[in-house]
């Protein structure tokens, strides 16, 4: 008998510990959101808008039918939060976040503010991308989009254009180390709504000083080059360029090249002379072309007449991307980083936010063509 | 008891080393040593993991002059009967002390990480109950558990090396800005986080094999835990930025937070499993060591029930933080620092026994004299 009671009381015991029923999270108590968005009210309170999916409790396992929007407001993130869950017969839940919208007007102010409760949180889920949008953010929420979860649809639309490498790829997480650094900024997607409010559409790289967004985006090619001189872009980055000018303005498909980035190397080296610092990054580029009409890649002279021609063209682009980010007093390259790492003295007696626009940043691209397609 | 039952092999001497050094610490290890000394705190790991060679080597001397004896036996040999018994009380003490801080910590990560509602005397219940169960049938099971859940610690390896795809090794540059002081300072901290290896002084004679091979077990489990370490700093270090390691008091978890794989969503979580393996080794250690040494004084109270007595009393010291939330500061910053007493202490024993040319069979002519 007393045996018996040896084993049996442990097993009871801990079956009652083990369980852990303090800390059960039921599925039916809680409200998923798969994105949220923030932004900036006229009278300076935060606006708080989450998705969720709408299960259809059906046999069979639910199916999502639609998705429901609802918005809070509050002095902090966290209090309009609360101003949502006041609303809702459920608790939200951060845990399963995956895109994370904020208003321009609001990233201006402070993005870290914003950020903090997903910082905070030990069950938010840091993975989430973060982008800011143009105009109010909860525009982007509100799109009348044919797929039936607005959170995929923003995720898909994004993850496409990470591999294009037209915008970065970020999540909360990725950003921390760089918006605590003094030393490097970062940058995050850029996205904007359509008019009709049916699409949204991935504009560029919107670039960052310290914790605030600078108002100043980098589009098109510049954005794409510019990630391939941080060597922070995607699988397959593509460009298309007019190489040869025309009087008129008609349709000349022709004179237009269009080529993807098969592979991409980049240097930064970054020296003090005479107190004044020069920073030269070297991107070496390997490419395909993906179209060519007056194909003439059977020629040696005509390849390398490209590659001279595209190189120009990659470093002009590299120049003008460079110009905005100075401009915008955006260190994303972390130029400042290398200061700190290799010239520790200089970096003590500089003022590196006066001094950044007056750095010498020198890009140079070199190209190469390894790649045509199945015809030359 | 049968000696033979009691006996190790070096191997397994050397996983119970490592596995009593892996424990609460490590989580919070990188912000510890980011707090003293900035980016330099790795080089402080690997001089704390050279300064402890150096005691080893002590300890080392000191069992070669005293065979087959624990620490708390050489001290009886020389220092008389009454004062090593007071000596081993004091040793009781610390062992219970440090079990506790262990439990107090676990309590507070597991409290904070993932069951935030759940009583923290439960969590810690849990932990005790396991930790009676591990350590109640005596050294051989201990070293046998710890090199079955060794293979844990490439786990965490592992999963810690995923995230240096985004590390930025410019975070660490430049090497030495702390300056030779602050890095020489700073390895205190460092040491403090390896505690664990005073496990030697009671199992050193409970393990088969020559002095000589016991002492390179002991040897190979320090490079093993300073490598290991360093390597977990410099991760950290190259994973966050310094101005932000320094609001993340476990960076090591934060770093796995933000990775998402197929099948798992919260790495963090895995991760934190597996340490509480490791948290659960070291608690087991203490306890043992407590009970061990507990023994050597009230010897006529089984190992077994000792193992219980003590494990009550490490329970209800666990209960304190409950009161006053001060109370865990204290304790994490007392303890760590008396147990360098502990720690040096045996080197003071050993420059006695060479001031009296007191050895092994020195003392034992000695009591057939008298």
């Amino acid at each position: 008998m007393i045996r018996i009671l040896k084993i049996s009381i442990p097993a009871l015991v801990t079956t009652l510990l083990l369980s852990a029923c303090w800390d059960q999270h039921l599925l039916k108590d809680v409200k998923l959101f798969m994105a949220a968005s923030f932004d900036l009210t006229p009278d300076g309170k935060i606006l708080d808008e989450l998705t969720s999916p709408i299960i259809n409790k059906d046999q069979g396992g639910g199916t999502v039918k639609g998705h429901t929007v609802t918005s809070g407001i509050g002095n902090t993130p966290r209090e309009a939060r609360w101003d949502i869950d006041r609303k809702t017969d459920k608790i939200f839940e951060a845990s399963k976040l995956r895109v994370l919208i904020i208003g321009d007007e609001l990233a201006r102010k402070d993005l870290y503010s914003v950020l903090d409760l997903f910082y905070r949180d030990p069950k938010s889920s840091l993975s989430a991308k973060v982008v800011i949008a143009e105009g109010m953010a909860k525009d982007l929420l509100r799109l009348k989009t044919e797929e039936e979860k607005i959170s995929s649809y923003l995720f898909d639309l994004l993850e496409s254009q990470e591999i294009a490498s037209l915008i970065p790829e970020e999540n909360i997480q990725s950003i921390c180390a760089e918006m605590f650094d003094p030393g490097e900024d970062f940058v995050l997607p850029y996205l904007r709504a359509a008019e009709d409010g049916k699409t949204a559409s991935a504009e560029g790289v919107a670039l960052f000083n310290e914790r605030k967004f600078t108002g100043r985006v980098l589009t098109g090619d510049e954005a794409v080059i510019f990630l391939l001189l941080d060597g922070n872009a995607g699988k397959s980055p593509k460009f298309t360029k007019k190489i040869v000018e025309s009087e008129t303005d008609n349709f000349m498909p022709q004179n237009f090249v269009s080529f993807n980035v098969k592979k991409a190397k980049e240097t930064l080296e970054v020296k003090v002379k005479r107190q004044r610092v020069i920073a030269n990054i070297n991107l070496s580029l390997k490419i395909e072309i993906t179209y060519y009409p007056r194909n003439q890649l059977y020629k040696k002279q005509e390849i390398a007449k490209l590659n001279k021609k595209l190189s120009e063209m990659l470093t002009n682009d590299a120049v003008a991307a460079i110009k905005v980010l100075q401009e915008a007093n955006s260190d994303s390259f972390g130029i400042g980083r290398m200061l700190i790492a290799h010239y520790p003295d200089y970096w003590k007696q500089v003022d590196w936010k006066k001094e950044y626009v007056n750095v010498a940043i020198i890009p140079h691209v070199e190209l190469e063509i390894i790649g045509h397609g199945i015809i030359e | 008891m049968n000696r033979d039952k009691e006996m190790i092999t070096y191997q397994q001497f050397f996983f119970l080393i490592i596995q009593t050094q892996l424990g609460v610490g490590v989580l919070s290890l990188p912000y510890v040593m980011h707090n003293s000394v900035h980016s330099d705190g790795w080089i402080s790991v690997l001089l704390a993991g050279l300064l402890l060679q150096g005691v080893l080597f002590v300890y080392f001397m000191l069992f070669k002059r005293f065979k087959s004896r624990n620490i708390l036996d050489i001290a009886g040999l020389l220092f008389g009967k009454k004062i090593g018994k007071l000596i081993t009380l004091f040793y009781i003490l610390y062992f219970i002390s440090v079990g506790s801080l262990i439990l107090v910590l676990y309590a507070r990560i597991v409290d904070r990480w993932i069951l935030p509602h759940t009583p923290n005397w439960v969590i810690c219940a849990l932990l005790v109950v396991a930790g009676i169960y591990l350590s109640v049938d005596g050294l051989k099971i201990l070293a046998r558990f710890y090199t079955l859940v060794t293979p844990l610690v490439i786990l965490v390896v592992l999963l810690v090396s995923y995230t240096l795809k985004d590390a930025n090794i410019y975070y660490i540059f430049p090497i030495g800005q702390a300056g030779i002081k602050n890095i020489v300072i700073g390895s205190k901290d460092a040491v403090l986080s390896m505690l664990g290896f005073e496990i030697i002084l009671l199992t050193f004679p409970m393990v088969s094999g020559t002095n000589r091979q016991k002492f390179k077990a002991v040897s190979f489990a320090n490079l093993f835990i300073t490598i290991l370490y360093t390597y977990l700093v410099v991760v950290s270090f190259i994973y966050f930025s310094p101005e932000e390691i320094k609001i993340l008091p476990e960076p090591l978890l934060y770093i796995l937070k933000s990775y998402t794989f197929k099948i798992i969503e919260r790495t963090d979580l895995l991760f934190l499993s597996i340490w509480i393996f490791l948290v659960f080794t070291s608690f087991g250690s203490y306890l043992f060591l407590a009970a061990k040494t507990g023994s050597k004084l009230f010897y006529k109270i089984k190992h077994r029930r000792l193992v219980y007595y003590f494990a009550f009393i490490i329970f209800g010291i666990s209960f304190l933080p409950e009161f006053d939330i001060q109370f865990i500061d204290y304790m994490s910053s007392y303890i760590p620092k008396t147990s360098f007493i502990f720690i040096l202490f045996p080197s003071f024993m050993l420059i006695v026994s060479f001031l009296f040319k007191k050895s092994e069979q020195g003392c034992e002519a000695n009591d057939s004299n008298s």
